[in-house]
């Protein structure tokens, strides 16, 4: 009697686990592999061994905790980060995504978790404001939308893409760029680390950053959601947020 | 443009599309949207500018290399030139170097340590690239011409040429048949790693297709796309080549 019980008792264990993973439908079973650029502080970088760190690894731990998943960070250059969910090489691409009406055609994002606004880094004592960019070579990464709107308000002769923020920072630091476009909070982070930049505002319309998911895994994007929620409800990703911008 | 408005809508919106439907929109998207083939068309000059640029560098150094090499080697035993032999060190470590180091970290370096100030990316690309090419030109072009039989030389010099005229009018025209299948190869090479100066922000073909690729989200159409120009731009390369060639055989049997 006992034995039978045991055994039950086992297989409905068995039985209760594999259902929740069956619930959440990723890749590779039990693993949450997110494409990401880690050349984006405070959102992401890397540290001396190699692991993601950042804003949005820690955000994705906590959560990726309460649903039984292990992340995985798939490091690659910020472009093939955004079409690495459509082309199911990851599950989400987790990279300080900006949401756009363009982008929500090839994936599903959850709901926003921070806003940013452009901003534009120079080297301190550079003549350079926002009237006088259309004369100036704006350095940007490539895919992303300082990119876009560099080159649709410049034209492509004043915007050099690099694969990395990492390597356009060098070049305008070399003098080979005037200025970067870049999200404020990353330029501010590489202000904090590179001596004698500083950055001003842009005043182009606020972004939202999301989660942006293969279209179709309806269940995974709403259990995000559903944590996101959480974490933002109660103060958990300002306190991250805050934290990383220390 | 108004079909592909209304198609896109549909793929965008996740209803069924036929495949003719999607092939267009996204084709469109890829090449004729905003005139994006003028990119193309601009990254596609770029890129040739660079492998002419490349190419000839590359063949005027590899041939000074080859030939100071080549006399450096050829010297009768016990007659051996102090200079010649201290500029041939030099040459070898130029060899050596460029050979011993991929193309993309010596990009890297010439592009943000060496022209760090530069901001003229196309250029210092094809300036690296033809660096590069010269090292490998030159030994190519070594081979050749120490491939031509001693004896070649020895006739030329008895019949009072001096070394100039006996490598211009015997021994380069024979290593010159000898060596362009290899030479051909060295060509396609460069014609190809031109895509690498994207990196330093150089604006060739694959920038282009990036630039597409970043814009639609969608990889596929080009790369693809460029992928095929590159095919083309070789085939005529080679189809050039081979009536060089041809030409040069023209007188070797009659």
């Amino acid at each position: 009697m006992k034995k039978i019980l045991a055994m039950v008792l086992a297989l409905a264990l068995v039985l209760s686990t594999a259902a929740a993973v069956a619930e959440l439908k990723t890749i590779e079973e039990g693993k949450f592999i997110y494409a990401t650029s880690p050349d984006f502080p405070p959102f992401e970088s890397t540290d001396d061994n190699d692991n993601v760190i950042g804003i949005e690894p820690d955000i994705l731990a906590i959560i990726c905790a309460n649903l039984g998943l292990t992340a995985e960070p798939y490091a690659i250059d910020f472009d093939s980060a955004l079409m690495a969910p459509a082309n199911g090489k990851a599950d989400a691409v987790v990279s300080g995504v900006t949401v756009r009406e363009d982008r929500k055609a090839t994936m599903d994002f959850t709901i926003p978790y921070v806003t940013i606004v452009q901003g534009i880094v120079f080297r301190t004592g550079d003549d350079i404001t926002l009237e006088n960019l259309k004369d100036k070579v704006i350095g940007v990464q490539s895919g992303t939308t300082g990119q876009i709107y560099a080159v649709d308000d410049f034209g492509e002769e004043h915007v050099a893409a690099y694969d990395k923020y990492s390597l356009a920072f060098q070049a305008l630091q070399n003098g080979q760029v005037d200025c970067i476009m870049v999200d404020d909070m990353v330029g501010a982070a590489y202000v904090k680390q590179i001596p004698g930049l500083e950055m001003i505002k842009t005043e182009y319309e606020p972004e939202e950053f999301a989660f942006g998911f293969a279209k179709g895994n309806t269940e995974l994007v709403e259990a995000f959601n559903a944590e996101l929620q959480k974490l933002i409800d109660d103060g958990t990703i300002e306190g991250i947020i805050l934290k990383w911008n220390e | 443009m108004e079909q592909f408005a209304a198609w896109k809508a549909l793929m965008s919106a996740g209803e069924p599309t036929t495949l003719w439907q999607q092939f267009y929109v996204l084709f469109y998207q890829a090449f004729i949207e905003n005139d994006r083939w003028l990119q193309y068309l601009n990254g596609v000059v770029t890129t040739l500018y660079v492998t002419v640029l490349a190419l000839v560098l590359g063949i005027v150094l590899g041939i000074i290399v080859a030939v100071i090499r080549t006399a450096h080697d050829q010297q009768r035993p016990g007659h051996k030139n102090p200079v010649l032999g201290f500029v041939n060190g030099l040459l070898k470590i130029y060899v050596t170097v460029i050979r011993g180091t991929p193309m993309m970290v010596q990009l890297m370096i010439m592009g943000l340590v060496i022209f760090a100030s530069s901001r003229d990316f196309v250029m210092v690309g094809a300036l690296t690239l033809g660096i590069n090419s010269g090292a490998y030109t030159a030994e190519i072009i070594r081979g050749g011409l120490m491939s031509v039989d001693q004896g070649q030389m020895e006739a030329g010099r008895s019949l009072g040429m001096n070394y100039t005229d006996t490598m211009r009018f015997v021994v380069v025209p024979q290593a010159i048949k000898a060596i362009l299948p290899a030479l051909g190869n060295e060509f396609i090479v460069l014609l190809k790693d031109t895509s690498l100066i994207s990196v330093i922000g150089g604006k060739e073909l694959l920038y282009t297709a990036r630039s597409v690729a970043a814009r639609n989200y969608e990889p596929m159409y080009p790369y693809v796309g460029a992928a095929i120009v590159y095919l083309l731009l070789v085939m005529l390369f080679t189809w050039l080549l081979g009536i060089f060639e041809r030409r040069l055989r023209a007188s070797d049997r009659r």
